[in-house]
Parts: C-alpha cells; sequence; structure tokens
C-alpha cells in the first residue's frame, strides 16, 4: 500500500486560503489583543483564565481521543481558526443579522437564532478546512470530533476574554477591572465550560463521518453530518434563549439541565467516534497481521496507538507501512 | 498534485462563498429592512403596575427586571417619539436599596428631597412609593421606585426599579400619562 506522496501545507492552496482569511480577521477586529494594552490588569485576568481553561480543555480531549493521530501543525490552525477566523467573523454576522431581526420584531429571540446559526457554521467551515488538509490521512469521525473541538476551543477562548473585557469597561482602575475580568472569566468558566468545543465536536464528527463515507453509505454520511449540525444548533440556540421565568432557582435548573444533555450528547457522539478509531485499528491489525483490538477500550492500549500512528504516517508519506512501521 | 490542487479550491469556494453569503446577505437585507422596533414574541408574562397616584403605569414586572434596555442599568426615552417634545422618561436599576425605607431610598437614588409622597402596593404586592419635585424651567419631576421583596436591603439580582418622568408642570397630566405608558408600552421590560 503505497499513496502519493502528500504535498506540504506550504503547498496547498487551502492552506494558504485558511492563513489569508486568520490574517483578514484580524485585520478587521484584533482588539480582543490590542485591549490588553488599555488595560493590562483585565488582560491578565483573562489571559490567566484561558491558559486555565486551555490546559483543562486540551487535558480532556487528550483522555478522550486515545490514538491521536492529528497532526499538530492542523490542531493548531483549528484552535487559530475558532479563536481568530470564526469569533470575529460570525460576531459581525451576528450583529448584522441580529439587527434584521430586531427590525422584524423578534429581538426577544435574535441572539438565540443569530449565534447558533452563525457561530456554528463559521465553526464548522474550520474544521471542513483542516479535515480536508488532514487528507491523505484516513479519515474518520474521531478527527472530526477532535478538530471540531479545537476550534470550539479557540472559540470558547477567545470570546470568554471578550466577555472579560466588556466586564472591565464597567469599572475604572486597574484594581477593579483585574476583578471585573477575573470575575467574569470565573464564571464562564464554571457556567457553560466548553460549551463550543462540545457542540462543534458534534458537528465536527458528523462531517468527517460523511467525508470519509465510501459511495454506498455516502447519503446516509450527510443525513447523519445534517442530524448533528441540527441537534447543535439546537443546543446552542436553547443555552442562548432569554431566561423562561424570573425565578433564579428555575433559571439555575434550566442551566444544569441543559449543560447534561449537551455533556451526554456530546459523549454519545464521542463514544460513537470511537467505534470509527476502532474499525480502523481493526482493519490496520488484520493488514499487519497482528492480533486486533478487542474492545473500543483498548484502544488506550500504547502498542495499539504507536502501530496507529505509524501507520498513518507512512500513509501520508506515501512510505508504506513497512517503512513507516519500520 | 492536480486532485490536492482541485479538492482545496472546491472547498476554498465553498468556505468563502458560505462565508460571504452569512455575512454579506445579513448586512444586506439589514440595509434595506423597514424599522419595527416592536418586539412581536410574546415571550413573558407582564403585567399593569398599580399606583396610588397612577404617576406611572405601564408593563412593569413584579420581581427582578431584566431588559436589554436596562443592559447598562439605566435608559432614557424622549418623549417626543410619541408626540411629546418636553416629556422625558428614565428608567434605572438600583441595587443594595434600603426595602424597609422606601421613602428615604427614593431621596437618596434621587439626591433631592421629594415631596407629596405616597406609598402603594402593586398588583403583584411589590412596594410602591411615589414622590414628586421641582425642576428648573417650570418643569416637574414624578419619581417612582418599585421595591422587590421586603428584606432589609435589596439583593443585586433583586434590583429596585427608578422610574423618574420629566413634564412641564403646565402640561395636562393625562396626556403626559398617556405618554409615559405608551413609552413604557415600546420598553421591554420582563421578567
Amino acid at each position: 500500500m503505497s499513496a502519493a506522496a502528500e504535498p506540504p501545507l506550504a503547498r496547498r492552496l487551502l492552506f494558504w486560503v485558511v492563513v489569508g482569511m486568520l490574517v483578514v480577521s484580524l485585520l478587521i477586529d484584533a482588539t480582543v489583543f490590542t485591549d490588553a494594552v488599555e488595560m493590562p490588569e483585565a488582560a491578565l485576568a483573562a489571559w490567566l483564565t484561558v491558559v486555565v481553561q486551555g490546559v483543562l480543555a486540551l487535558a480532556l480531549l487528550g483522555l478522550a481521543d486515545p490514538l491521536r493521530r492529528q497532526r499538530a501543525v492542523l490542531a493548531v490552525l483549528a484552535v487559530l481558526w475558532g479563536g481568530i477566523v470564526a469569533a470575529n467573523v460570525a460576531a459581525h454576522a451576528n450583529t448584522a443579522l441580529g439587527s434584521l431581526l430586531t427590525k422584524a420584531g423578534l429581538a426577544s429571540i435574535e441572539a438565540a437564532i443569530t449565534a447558533p446559526l452563525n457561530e456554528e457554521t463559521f465553526k464548522l467551515l474550520g474544521v471542513l478546512a483542516v479535515l480536508v488538509l488532514s487528507v491523505p490521512s484516513r479519515l474518520t469521525a474521531m478527527d472530526g470530533f477532535v478538530y471540531g473541538f479545537l476550534v470550539g476551543t479557540g472559540f470558547d477562548l477567545i470570546e470568554n476574554v471578550s466577555y472579560a473585557y466588556q466586564a472591565a469597561l464597567e469599572v475604572e482602575g486597574g484594581d477593579a477591572q483585574f476583578a471585573a475580568a477575573l470575575a467574569s472569566s470565573v464564571d464562564r468558566l464554571v457556567q457553560g465550560f466548553a460549551l463550543h468545543a462540545f457542540w462543534t465536536s458534534m458537528t465536527g464528527a458528523g462531517l468527517a463521518a460523511a467525508l470519509a463515507a465510501g459511495r454506498g453509505s455516502r447519503w446516509r454520511g450527510w443525513l447523519l453530518a445534517a442530524g448533528l449540525f441540527l441537534a447543535a444548533l439546537v443546543l446552542h440556540s436553547l443555552w442562548d434563549l432569554p431566561a423562561l421565568s424570573a425565578s433564579t432557582a428555575s433559571q439555575d435548573a434550566f442551566v444544569v439541565i441543559l449543560t447534561l444533555v449537551v455533556v451526554l450528547a456530546t459523549a454519545a457522539v464521542w463514544r460513537w467516534s470511537l467505534g470509527g478509531e476502532r474499525r480502523l485499528v481493526v482493519a490496520d491489525s488484520r493488514m499487519l497481521g497482528v492480533a486486533p483490538p478487542a474492545s473500543v477500550w483498548s484502544l488506550w492500549r500504547p502498542e495499539v496507538g504507536g502501530r496507529t500512528r505509524a501507520v498513518e504516517r507512512a500513509v501520508r508519506t506515501g512510505t508504506g507501512i513497512e517503512a513507516g512501521i519500520g | 498534485m492536480g486532485s490536492y490542487l482541485r479538492r482545496d479550491a472546491g472547498v476554498s469556494a465553498v468556505i468563502l462563498g458560505v462565508g460571504a453569503l452569512l455575512t454579506g446577505s445579513a448586512f444586506d437585507a439589514d440595509a434595506f429592512a423597514p424599522d419595527r422596533p416592536d418586539d412581536l414574541v410574546g415571550f413573558y408574562q407582564r403585567e399593569t403596575l398599580y399606583s396610588s397616584t397612577d404617576a406611572v403605569a405601564g408593563y412593569l414586572a413584579p420581581e427582578g427586571w431584566e431588559t436589554t434596555d436596562l443592559g447598562d442599568s439605566a435608559a432614557a426615552y424622549a418623549g417626543i417619539e410619541v408626540g411629546l417634545d418636553d416629556v422625558e422618561l428614565e428608567l434605572k436599576l438600583l441595587e443594595e436599596v434600603d426595602a424597609a425605607d422606601p421613602a428615604a431610598a427614593l431621596g437618596e437614588a434621587l439626591s433631592r428631597d421629594v415631596e407629596g409622597l405616597e406609598t402603594a402596593t402593586t398588583a403583584s404586592g411589590l412596594a410602591l412609593t411615589t414622590g414628586w419635585f421641582a425642576l428648573p424651567e417650570g418643569h416637574t419631576g414624578r419619581a417612582s421606585l418599585v421595591s422587590p421583596g421586603d428584606g432589609d436591603t435589596v439583593e443585586p439580582d433583586e434590583a429596585a426599579l427608578l422610574v423618574v418622568v420629566d413634564y412641564p408642570a403646565t402640561a395636562d397630566e393625562e396626556r403626559v400619562l398617556a405618554a409615559v405608558r405608551s413609552l413604557l408600552d415600546s420598553v421591554e421590560i420582563v421578567r
């Protein structure tokens, strides 16, 4: 099995389109970075929390993805897309569509329409770009889950920084701005941790499964992708709905229940994605003449992960499996 | 190499096209859409606030206030929007109000002495304190403070609502009240 060698990323048109969109997005609005100069205390609080949330998110992803076949450079690109392109462009699209919906008499629920539609779409476009750039690696739903989680994490982090700056702007003085930014960041960290990552990991898994589907199951793959995208839209929309009651207890209960539903839905998609990883490893094991893993849980055995990464590298570089694992 | 280029070109077109469609179409449609400020979604319960002096009537929530207009805890409205040039209405959320003494809280919130203080209870049982004060240039200010809860101090998430109407002393009070009602009708104050 020897595939054509993959051209380096620097010679991929799509890579430069993604880089170009990163640059243009920063040119349009880089306040999330430039505000740090005007509000250094707030920036310190916000970015400290970003580090904490980033580490927690990556640790969670590390636990969820036993084989870790994804390329580091594409993982970084995914985070940057989520934090810079998706967060930035979606914010402008939200403003425009929100104004339109307000004119249509839908002010109460405009955020519940604009945020899911624009943000989930722009995040998924980033997942699409990274998945296509990862070809000829063998795509599975887990690739989409992982890259989606990373795009969503980038979005989560930058959105939290923006909220921290907004909170800091309402008070004066460095200490007060530090406290306001920290309170906002901690609140966002505790309530709604990694929600964008969860939603986009669901839509990403569906997209990857559709892209990886064979000719016979292509329609089923795209239907599944559409279903997962719709599910993420609905969950995101529920999160952005105005409170249905003034009762603090009922508001808290709603948040807890919705968070639980999001976590359970993401866990279900993750479990299904693991199944795809196992099928990949079973196929590789048979090809290599070694015993296939007995269950998805055996994917966490080091030899399984190492073997799979070697095969992945061999496919990508076109050197053949023997050379890749040699 | 050629297959990569074709695939990359196709996906780039999809990304740029969908992105431009979502942003561009919303901006274009917004630019041409007629303005229609009323919120058509009957999403919340509303109730009329009654006052013994009927100085303020409108849609005020019985507990807690949340409105886009009060996002920065205060909002002002000009009567010109409803045909009364000289009437102004201000809504303000107040935290840490001494709910046990709303009359003093009203004076403190306004930083001035308030005359003709009257207390009442809203339909939902909230304390309502109303009074008036003189303003320069022949204007009268009428203020109402709605205090949720009956504890010693209003909790931050149960902010009191201060409603101040500024109108010419010679104005027809019925017209002023009608204007205030119209203004309040256009403000989304929800629970």
